[in-house]
């Protein structure tokens, strides 16, 4: 019996590295991955679809304005499961195109927003068979997002001495206003006064700390949101650094689209509940753009 | 899709992200690929601003030209180049837009596609501009 129990298991396939690489974020709340992967899909449709139409609304193109309409249309026929397969196809098929027509000038965001509906495409099935590897393979993109990104910073050099952030705070509007609020007005006075080369430096200290803890904290999220122990902690680490990103960096629409991507590690179906709060944002951020509610600066 | 392809291909991709990210800092520093643009994440890192001009020989200096020395077509043709140089750095060669621009300046002088790299440089937190001339070979 032991042997026949031995040579069952032997005969099974063995799973690829890659297979286990991204089960690594898997979990045991599996019970609502429909509904939260089904509520996902519908945000970031809606959030490509409110993209573009704000594009168009800023002056750009007419063709933003057919590429919101189509992810429109991908959007209310995600609603209709006899329709769902062709709402992501078509969802992908848009995205592609929108990436060639752009490039080189796509933003970092429209590969990740390509990335997340792909995957979505590729794993649809009526039965639903595919859902908990999606939703696996999901969850790695805030990770991999986080992680790269204080990577990044670190190989750049320029948070140590918290330099990006001081000749932030000394050009960049969207960087500025922050910056007013957190720094003594004659320190930011100071900053004001740097004439192009610089240096770009603080001269308080806790500036720099706060450079530093930027990518420490995102590398440092990446890691808990990977650990299954730490997963918790690592969602609420997750929305504290989005919050804080745009607090600073005002960049909304992709700051609503990879909060819903982190709520993929919520132990319960935050998704759904979110998907009305998220389309109302949008209408707002559209109703902004579109003149009809007072001026607020987003990217 | 059945599920093992789906995963064995889900995983390939965040592979390929993760791998992705170290030829991107490669092409940064070789390249001078946008750190912002091309599936990097290095957004927020350091400013990265691109200017091109057209520079002319006088006498054994190279000078950038102001926007109004410049003929408008060449000058749409500098704008459009600007565009793809700040994103694609070295990868988008000069060599079009030199051709282009050798059939449509004046053949009397000996011009140059003037680019300046800005960025912050980490050792002194000073902004630091790289510069490169591409000679334009006028046919006499």
């Amino acid at each position: 019996m032991i042997f026949a129990l031995k040579s069952k298991s032997s005969a099974a396939p063995k799973p690829w590295i890659i297979e286990r690489l991204v089960s690594l974020t898997a979990d045991d709340h599996v019970a609502h991955l429909s509904s939260q992967l089904s509520a996902f899909a519908s945000i970031l449709l809606i959030h490509l679809a409110s993209r573009d139409m704000v594009r168009y609304l800023e002056g750009q193109p007419s063709w933003r304005l057919w590429l919101a309409l189509g992810f429109g249309l991908c959007f209310a026929a995600s609603f209709f499961p006899a329709y769902r397969r062709f709402a992501y196809y078509g969802a992908t098929a848009i995205a592609t195109l929108k990436l060639v027509a752009v490039f080189p000038l796509n933003s970092n965001h429209s590969m990740v927003e390509l990335v997340c509906i792909l995957l979505i495409a590729m794993a649809y099935r009526p039965d639903g068979a595919n859902l908990a590897v999606l939703s696996q393979s999901l969850r790695w993109l805030p990770i991999l997002v986080f992680f790269f990104s204080g990577l990044q910073k670190m190989m750049m050099g320029t948070y140590f001495d918290g330099s990006f952030l001081a000749f932030s705070a000394a050009s960049d509007t969207d960087f500025r206003a922050a910056f007013q609020w957190m720094l003594p007005e004659a320190e930011f006075a100071r900053l004001q006064a740097i004439k192009p080369p610089g240096p770009y430096l603080f001269e308080l200290m806790y500036p720099v700390v706060l450079s530093n803890l930027v990518y420490i904290g995102e590398i440092v999220v990446a890691g808990l949101l990977l650990m299954k122990r730490t997963r918790l902690v690592g969602l609420i680490g997750s929305m504290v650094m989005i919050v804080g990103i745009e607090l600073v960096a005002k960049e909304l629409f992709f700051g609503v689209l990879f909060a819903n991507l982190v709520l993929l590690y919520a132990p319960r179906d935050w998704s759904k509940p979110a998907l009305p709060w998220c389309c109302a944002l949008y209408a707002v951020l559209l109703a902004v753009t579109a003149g009809l509610l007072p001026e607020f600066k987003f990217n | 899709m059945k599920t093992r392809w789906f995963t064995r291909t889900a995983g390939i991709v965040l592979v390929l992200i993760m791998v992705w990210q170290f030829v991107h800092r490669g092409l940064v520093v070789v390249t001078d690929v946008n750190p912002w643009k091309l599936f990097g994440f290095a957004m927020y890192c350091t400013p990265h601003q691109v200017k091109v001009r057209l520079a002319k020989m006088v006498g054994n200096r190279i000078r950038p030209m102001s926007k109004q020395e410049i003929p408008p077509e060449p000058r749409r043709a500098l704008a459009i180049f600007e565009r793809n140089r700040a994103s694609l750095g070295m990868l988008h060669s000069h060599e079009d837009l030199a051709r282009y621009l050798a059939e449509s300046l004046p053949p009397t002088e000996r011009f140059f596609i003037w680019v300046e790299v800005t960025t912050l440089d980490p050792a002194t937190a000073t902004l630091k501009t790289n510069l490169k001339a591409y000679p334009v070979r006028v046919e006499q």
